[in-house]
């Protein structure tokens, strides 16, 4: 911030009709997602910001409760649209510590895959969605077009492209089918090629590089205060990944590099995505060689009538934007008791907004969205 | 790693792609050949086709509908003089989970890979009506129509909700 | 009359030209950008379907606006020399050109403050910014060809580099011409300066308040001002043309260039791009100046 401008807002913040409200979504290009802030602004300058989340609500939670154990898992995926898997995933785990069971190694394996690969589908669409929030309309493209690969995928294998529904409690639907591996392969290579492209049009842009410079500084200390999670967090200089610390599916068997960076800007946060994206395709690589054969569910016999002992259970995902977490209660039930969400993007896209975007100009809140992985959704579960 | 470098000049690498094939195709002009069989995937998720000889009329698949979008019509009545019930789908409600499939007993109720339905809406009604005609129009009884391209199927022995 | 006709062809020409340009940038860029893109007539499908749109006039202000902002770019465009032709001769027509363009900016600036939209507000204001940005470097570069001709006419400018390409100004002042393409950048508005467009910040700017007829009206004023100034580079830099096609082909290379830069480029801020058109162009056409001078 440069003082001249400021100090004209200084002077201006006692004129009553300076300050006008401007609606930044849910209904303007530059927000992903059925959200929005209503800035108070002086000028181009934000004074005063008030989320206005509620646009998407559904009242994921409370219909949860009404619904069978297993009727919940085509519901669960649509609290994140660009990484549905964490959701599933995170979901099923519960349940599955509740019950006290272990699902087969294959399934596990099968799980990591498809998180794995939702996040690479995740990470496509916010690079893009970055590099458009700056004007940059060419990655964001070329992203999408790449990212359909995945889809395709994804849809060989579950049936669906977007919300795949493809884990149920005691492991995944339907085994791997033939071919897939090597057309997984393959696209694995093609992305390898791509990143470098990548690399040349949006990483080393030195346009992006002074948008995004100093953009949004989040300290170590602060990330762990706001509650922060995922590359975010890690961007931040803190060593933190549910992968390693409380591993899940097939994690403990693998060999999951934590990347930190110092930094804590908006430039850190892209360039964290895209160390991790390289880190995501060696990961999947990792696990498409240790993968068991055998069974890929455990036979719980009508999953319709699904009765899950009493208990409590948290279980948490690290997906693309931070933890999903999954806090499952059960009454003995045909249904549960109670469960409660716990979505990445609430912290950044509700409290830090309150710190950060006061004082910003109009010109950065996008990338500022954009370099948070904001996904609205899951504010509004 | 070489990140946090930059050029002007990197940006101008790409420029290569306009020697390169465009990943568009023109859609109904041309058709990309992705999987093994033609056209979607070969267990993609999409209408319902319903054997209704082997259907019995159980009516799992309405019990486990997550979204409530299979109700049970009476379409007869056998000669024990007790009503026979196949499901209708209403394709509002539909998400296409296919747990209905997962969970049929005979194996009769799969899905199929055609996704495209269409009707024509009737422009002389007013606008309640036309509600209620395009309600009705997606409420359809599946049958072996759709039959001759079956995608998403538990196969034979392998059912997979129990 | 015959004079009349003449203006009029004039300005269907450059509307023609401009929207053909637009389709084969938009086809250039989404080839950059691995998509087949719209065919070449797109622009023309646009236009043709927006005018034939219902719109929404916010009052009689935002109509004259818009309609000033296309007076006022096709009004420069008459003192454009195209191939030797020029609708309104003048002898130095190179000083009328440049205060006509600003005029398109206040039409729309006059149109958008009219319809109260703060987004459209803060556009404009960020598009007379920009023209503050440009100008500067612009009119260093244009004083060295001045001081040089003896002339402030385009014609006399474009026949003295008649003959060979070396003659040419582009590559004679080399410097020059990279401190008026960058600032031409600017000028149409393309990236790394479309700080005034900007969707993902301020949801298109003056264009959030435009509804079928205006927004055909904008994309028109878009399609006249690239012709214009193409039309002022090739004259300054490129010796002009003896005939339409060579002109307009020569016209089009300058776009090509626009069009690829736009295409790999991210948008400055308005600060951070008046802050570098005032430093880089600057700079170098200053260097130019100086080269020229001495």
């Amino acid at each position: 911030m440069d003082a001249p401008s400021y100090m004209l807002t200084k002077i201006a913040e006692k004129d009553d009709l300076a300050v006008y409200e401007l609606f930044f979504g849910p209904n303007h290009p530059g927000m992903h997602g059925n959200f929005g802030y209503v800035l108070e602004m002086i000028g181009t300058e934000i004074v005063k910001v008030r989320p206005n989340a509620g646009q998407l609500h559904r009242g994921f939670e409370k219909l949860m409760e009404q619904k069978l154990w297993v009727q919940n898992i085509a519901l669960v995926p649509r609290i994140c649209v660009v990484d549905p898997d964490p959701n599933e995933v995170a979901y099923c785990t519960a349940i599955e510590k509740i019950m006290g069971i272990e699902i087969p190694d294959r399934a596990k394996f099968i799980r990591t895959i498809t998180l794995e690969m939702s996040r690479l589908t995740s990470f496509l669409m916010g690079m893009g969605a970055l590099g458009a929030a700056l004007g940059l309309y060419t990655p964001m493209y070329i992203m999408t077009a790449d990212r359909d690969l995945i889809l395709d995928l994804f849809e060989w294998l579950t049936g669906g492209r977007i919300y795949h529904i493809f884990n149920i409690p005691g492991g995944v639907r339907n085994d791997l089918p033939e071919g897939w591996v090597d057309r997984l392969n393959k696209v694995l290579d093609h992305l390898e090629k791509r990143l470098i492209e990548y690399d040349k049009i949006l990483f080393e842009n030195p346009i992006v590089h002074k948008r995004l410079k100093g953009l949004g500084y989040v300290s170590k200390e602060d990330a762990v205060r706001f509650g922060l999670t995922g590359p975010n967090l890690r961007a931040s200089g803190n060593p933190y990944d549910v992968r390693v610390d409380d591993p899940y599916a097939a994690y403990a068997y693998l060999d999951v590099k934590v990347i930190i960076q110092e930094g804590g800007d908006a430039l850190t946060r892209a360039v964290q995505v895209r160390i991790e994206f390289e880190e995501t395709i060696k990961l999947i690589r990792q696990a498409l060689k240790l993968m068991p054969e055998g069974e890929v569910r455990l036979n719980l016999g009508n999953l319709a009538m699904l009765k899950v002992p009493k208990g409590e259970a948290y279980a948490k995902v690290e997906s693309s934007k931070g933890e999903f977490g999954y806090y499952v209660v059960s009454d003995g039930g045909m249904k549960p008791y109670r469960v409660a969400v716990r979505g990445p993007s609430l912290p950044a896209g509700l409290l830090l907004a309150q710190k950060h975007l006061p004082k910003m100009k109009i010109d950065d809140v996008a990338a500022w969205m954009g370099s948070l992985a904001i996904c609205p959704p899951d504010i509004d579960k | 790693m070489a990140l946090g470098d930059k050029s002007v000049y990197s940006p101008l690498t790409t420029l290569k792609n306009l020697f390169k094939r465009p990943m568009t195709i023109k859609y109904p002009k041309e058709i990309l050949r992705v999987f093994p069989k033609e056209g979607v995937s070969p267990n993609y998720r999409g209408l319902h086709t319903n054997d209704l000889e082997k259907c019995v009329g159980c009516a799992a698949c309405q019990r486990i509908c997550p979204f409530d979008a299979i109700e049970m019509k009476i379409i007869g009545q056998n000669e024990q003089g007790r009503a026979i019930k196949k499901p209708v789908v209403d394709y509002g409600r539909c998400s296409f989970c296919a747990f209905c499939v997962d969970v049929c007993p005979t194996n009769s109720l799969k899905m199929s890979r055609h996704y495209i339905y269409k009707i024509k809406t009737v422009k002389s009604l007013s606008a309640k009506d036309e509600v209620e005609f395009v309600k009705d129009k997606f409420r359809i009884m599946p049958d072996e129509k759709l039959g001759d391209d079956i995608g998403y199927n538990t196969g034979k022995a392998k059912k997979v909700l129990g | 009359m015959i004079e009349i006709l003449r203006v009029f062809l004039f300005g269907f020409f450059a509307i023609f030209i401009g929207l053909f340009f637009m389709g084969i940038g938009r086809k250039i860029i989404a080839r950059i950008q691995l998509r087949l893109g719209p065919p070449f007539y797109q622009a023309f499908l646009d236009v043709g379907k927006l005018f034939s749109r219902k719109s929404i006039t916010h009052n009689f202000v935002m109509d004259l606006g818009m309609v000033m902002s296309l007076a006022g770019l096709v009004a420069t465009m008459l003192f454009v020399p195209i191939a030797g032709h020029t609708a309104i001769k003048t002898s130095s027509n190179l000083i009328v050109i440049m205060y006509l363009m600003a005029i398109g900016y206040l039409g729309m600036a006059m149109a958008v403050a009219a319809s109260g939209n703060p987004n459209a507000t803060i556009g404009v204001s960020r598009a007379l910014t920009m023209m503050l940005g440009y100008e500067v470097p612009f009119f260093t570069v244009m004083l060295g060809l001045i001081i040089i001709n003896g002339t402030s006419s385009l014609e006399l400018i474009a026949n003295s580099q008649a003959g060979s390409i070396l003659n040419w100004n582009m590559i004679k002042f080399p410097l020059g011409f990279i401190a008026a393409e960058i600032a031409l950048q600017a000028m149409m508005g393309e990236k790394p300066f479309d700080a005034m467009i900007a969707p993902a910040e301020i949801a298109s700017g003056p264009m959030v308040e435009l509804s079928g007829k205006y927004l055909g009206l904008a994309f028109l004023t878009h399609a006249v001002s690239i012709f214009v100034e193409t039309a002022i580079i090739v004259n300054l830099f490129m010796g002009g043309a003896s005939n339409i096609f060579t002109f307009v082909l020569k016209q089009f290379e300058i776009y090509l260039i626009t069009v690829i830069i736009e295409a790999v480029f991210p948008r400055f801020k308005i600060e951070q791009a008046v802050k570098f058109l005032w430093t880089v162009p600057m700079s170098i056409a200053l260097l130019q100046l100086v080269l020229i001078v001495f």
